[in-house]
């Protein structure tokens, strides 16, 4: 980057600011609830998704604060809520467990790569800095079918292990927790395993989620940080999430409702 | 020196635009309250079970595939299903949307090995 090229960015990164609206918030975001408050707030929504007599669902929580999110985006991670028996040390019970996709600590996994890991609702709810979560009920096929996909290899055979922050669901390069979740949506609706089929029926019939960043922002992103690449991007940078999986899975009637689950006062 | 404050500035504003995603792993987060945890669990009056783990339908039945432990990499287990044997298990599950009964227990999961140093540290 020559001088000329320095001073332009120096010039356009205040102009930015706006649009961007970042704030340092993220490092208390972890402290939003205690492990208390985390725990009711799972244990609510399981509670929830089980009178509704969901075995499988789609829930979303916001791990950013509103106000620094993208415009049009109000959730961050994505993952699935699977009603399951669960072993204990004394025995077993039923309640829900949770699927994600998780990128590296930076430790154990370098930031860049991600890997499936399953928890439980409290895990969950302690990466939330806000008061609500988003879920998605499928239908009760889809949920079936969601069954079958999980609890079989296509599960871990979808994961791709480049981490993209805004990972294009239409290019098999990199991959996020939403863009995983919207995958495996595809491989049960679709009845597929095959990664080349998802990407050809969800350039079809998905509508992805647009993240506006100016020029600037775009380019020296991805030269900082890995987990901001936007090589799988040839226009608008596009990638998945609550905003734009909740209106797929409606308009194709997989989905029997989706909603917003504030957390009990 | 102006060289290294501009990446520095521009990733502060360049990562919020971008970070759609935060898949980030709550474990670091767990590690860092472990102590609060458990005493405000306790204070709180939470009744928590250690989670082993989560049984896919058709070992919860009474199958025989061995699973592994704790908050576990997923595939590990489901793995070791068949294809046909996870399809069976799907089906064999009520989806009538009927209610479903939840343990009121908050399950979690075992926390990482504890790292602590030999030497006596400076309380934080």
């Amino acid at each position: 980057m020559n001088r000329r090229s320095l001073l332009l960015a120096l010039a356009a990164l205040p102009a930015a600011e706006p649009a961007l609206a970042q704030d340092s918030s993220a490092a208390g975001s972890a402290k939003h609830l205690t492990p208390p408050q985390a725990a009711a707030f799972g244990k609510a929504l399981e509670k929830d998704l089980a009178t509704r007599g969901g075995r499988v669902a789609m829930v979303f929580r916001s791990g950013r604060a509103r106000r620094s999110m993208p415009e049009g985006l109000s959730y961050t991670h994505g993952a699935f809520w699977v009603y399951r028996d669960i072993k204990t040390d004394g025995g077993q019970l039923k309640g829900y467990a949770v699927y994600n996709l998780y990128q590296g600590d930076g430790k154990a996994l370098p930031k860049d790569r991600s890997s499936l890991v399953q928890d439980w609702p409290t895990n969950f709810m302690q990466g939330s800095v806000e008061d609500d979560v988003a879920v998605i009920l499928p239908t009760p096929e889809m949920q079936r079918r969601l069954l079958a996909v999980i609890d079989s290899p296509t599960y871990a055979a979808m994961h791709i292990p480049s981490y993209g922050l805004v990972a294009n669901p239409f290019e098999s390069r990199h991959q996020n927790c939403n863009t995983f979740v919207l995958d495996i949506v595809a491989c049960a609706a679709w009845q597929t395993n095959d990664p080349d089929q998802v990407r050809v029926n969800l350039r079809k019939w998905f509508k992805p989620s647009v993240i506006k960043v100016d020029p600037l922002t775009r380019l020296i992103g991805p030269m900082l940080d890995g987990r901001l690449a936007v090589d799988d991007q040839d226009g608008p940078i596009v990638t998945a999430a609550y905003e734009s999986i909740a209106p797929f899975m409606a308009d194709n009637a997989l989905s029997a409702t989706s909603y917003s689950f504030q957390r009990p006062g | 020196m102006r060289l290294a404050i501009l990446p520095i500035t521009a990733l502060i504003f360049a990562a919020p635009a971008l970070a759609q995603a935060d898949s980030v792993t709550n474990y670091s987060t767990a590690s860092d309250q472990s102590a609060q945890a458990v005493s405000a669990f306790a204070e709180a009056g939470v009744k928590t079970v250690a989670g082993v783990v989560a049984l896919p339908l058709m070992v919860a039945a009474g199958g025989s595939a061995a699973v592994g432990s704790t908050a576990q990499g997923v595939g590990d287990s489901s793995m070791a299903l068949a294809d046909g044997t996870s399809q069976a298990g799907s089906d064999a599950a009520d989806f009538s949307g009927q209610p479903l009964t939840v343990t009121d227990r908050v399950v979690l999961a075992p926390q990482p090995a504890p790292v602590v140093p030999y030497e006596v540290q400076k309380p934080k």
